[in-house]
């Protein structure tokens, strides 16, 4: 199911959070949530993951804190992986938050 | 070509086929180890496709013993594997190095030597002094200092304005530029006599007199040479160089030209009447068909014979050609016509004017006319025209000597 992730905001950790918040960091730099960059729906990059738990060419779930992201479509490709990003191609049709 | 994938090429890499239960394991321990992975797909359900730096496999090899997976080197690519393809075909890669050194070694000589701009002169005199020079084909390229040729050139050939040297690839071009010489006039000028004449006046500007006033010349004497041969008492070591010099100068003269015709008063005339007949001949070879008869028709007559021949079977080799013979034969009629004497004398008169006239150089002065009608011994009245002019009788004539640089 779809995320809102600014639903959850408040639910992230306090300290870090006012101190982002204060000196209008990026929040992604300070706190350790995944950023997800989606451009159409060809290609999806994570920055900030676990690694991956599944690969299909139907289906591809990253881990990331609390939690996962799952990305569903047709004909996925992992582009690239490194220890900060994974790159995903393909025909993306979902992409699913989930604890 | 992209830049990285340009990189990937010059480092080499592979693509391996995974195969194990949970590739994701694999994944997941070569990126943390820091083995870079790019462009994962997926094959069936319990394989995939990784690409992989060739300096990752032995870690990758460890990775996938520890995760429990299978790999297969798919497909090698980049300039490592050529490198190691080339090492195993020695021949090849030998070849190929001969290929390059014997390229080289061939484009460092030359191999044309070309002259251009030549209009008068022979290009080939260039290239043998060039050769000489050391310019020719197989001679070395970098030996050759082409500002240096261009001046050996320049000042061997007198006749040459400019020459360029320029070496293009295995090419020499040699360019020149021809001097634009004035016409070199080669022999002696003579002057000599027009017309048969009396000379009466010479001013001679250059050249030796070889007539004097007073002489009768004929056509064609020379009048004043242009070999000017020292005087005897000028002693030198040019004694025996005569000079030569274009001759000059105006040599009046009085010249006599004549006309003589015979007065003609009775004409025989010969006039067609208007008869006229034609006769025709076929003739194959030697067999002739006459059509008309053979003897002339008329006492006196003209005759005109056309000839057509018809070559069409020479074609298919009959040789007796095929011809047309016809014959015309006009009748014509001798008449006789008395002129008047007067008028046969005017005729005449202007007859012979006309014809002196023509021969009367334009600036000639016309001194005496004379008209002459005598009965002479074959009973012929005959009549004669004399003019006297005084012109100048000089005429240039040149004559071809071959002289020697003074």
């Amino acid at each position: 199911m779809a995320v809102d992730i600014s639903g959850e905001k408040r639910g992230l950790g306090g300290a870090k959070e006012k101190i982002a918040e204060f000196f209008e960091f990026p929040r992604d730099s300070i706190l350790d949530v995944p950023r997800i960059v989606v451009m159409g729906n060809v290609e999806l990059s994570v920055e900030n993951h676990l690694g991956i738990i599944g690969y299909t060419s139907g289906s591809v779930e990253i881990a990331v804190s609390r939690g996962k992201i799952t990305v569903r479509g047709k004909d996925l490709a992992i582009s690239s992986i490194t220890k900060t990003s994974i790159g995903v191609q393909g025909l993306i049709e979902h992409v699913d938050f989930s604890a | 070509m992209t830049l990285r994938s340009l990189w990937c090429h010059l480092k080499g890499y592979v693509i391996i086929r995974i195969t194990g239960r949970v590739v994701e394991a694999f994944i997941n321990e070569a990126y943390t180890s820091g083995v870079e992975l790019w462009d994962l797909s997926r094959i069936d359900e319990r394989s995939i496709l990784v690409h992989v730096y060739l300096c990752d496999l032995p870690e990758i090899g460890r990775i996938l013993k520890k995760t429990d997976c299978a790999g297969r080197i798919e497909e090698k690519i980049g300039l490592p594997f050529l490198k190691m393809k080339l090492t195993r075909r020695k021949g090849f890669a030998i070849g190929a190095l001969l290929f390059f050194l014997a390229l080289y070694i061939l484009s460092s000589f030359v191999w044309f030597v070309d002259v251009a701009g030549c209009e008068k002169m022979m290009p080939e005199a260039i290239l043998e002094f060039a050769a000489k020079q050391g310019v020719k084909a197989g001679a070395l390229r970098r030996d050759i200092d082409s500002a240096l040729l261009a001046k050996a050139i320049l000042a061997e050939f007198s006749r040459l304005a400019w020459v360029g040297v320029n070496i293009k690839g295995t090419t020499v071009n040699i360019e020149v530029a021809e001097k634009t010489l004035p016409d070199v006039k080669s022999g002696i000028t003579h002057l000599v006599a027009s017309e048969d004449a009396l000379v009466t006046n010479m001013i001679v500007l250059a050249g030796e007199p070889l007539v004097s006033e007073g002489d009768t010349v004929i056509r064609g004497q020379v009048l004043v040479t242009g070999l000017v041969v020292p005087s005897y008492g000028d002693t030198g070591e040019s004694i025996d160089r005569s000079r030569i010099i274009d001759a000059k100068g105006v040599v009046m003269g009085r010249v006599w030209r004549t006309y003589q015709g015979s007065l003609e008063l009775v004409h025989e005339l010969e006039s067609e009447t208007g008869r006229v007949k034609k006769t025709g001949c076929i003739s194959l070879g030697s067999y002739e068909f006459r059509i008309g008869s053979r003897k002339a028709p008329f006492q006196t007559y003209t005759e005109e014979m056309s000839a057509y021949e018809i070559p069409f079977l020479r074609s298919i080799g009959f040789t007796p050609t095929l011809r047309l013979v016809t014959t015309t034969y006009r009748e014509t009629e001798k008449s006789v016509l008395i002129t008047d004497r007067e008028e046969a004398l005017e005729e005449l008169r202007e007859e012979a004017f006309a014809y002196v006239q023509a021969g009367i150089p334009r600036g000639a002065k016309i001194l005496d006319e004379r008209e002459e009608l005598k009965y002479s011994e074959e009973k012929k009245w005959v009549y004669t025209f004399t003019v006297e002019t005084l012109e100048d009788i000089a005429q240039e004539m040149r004559e071809d000597r071959e002289i020697g640089h003074s």
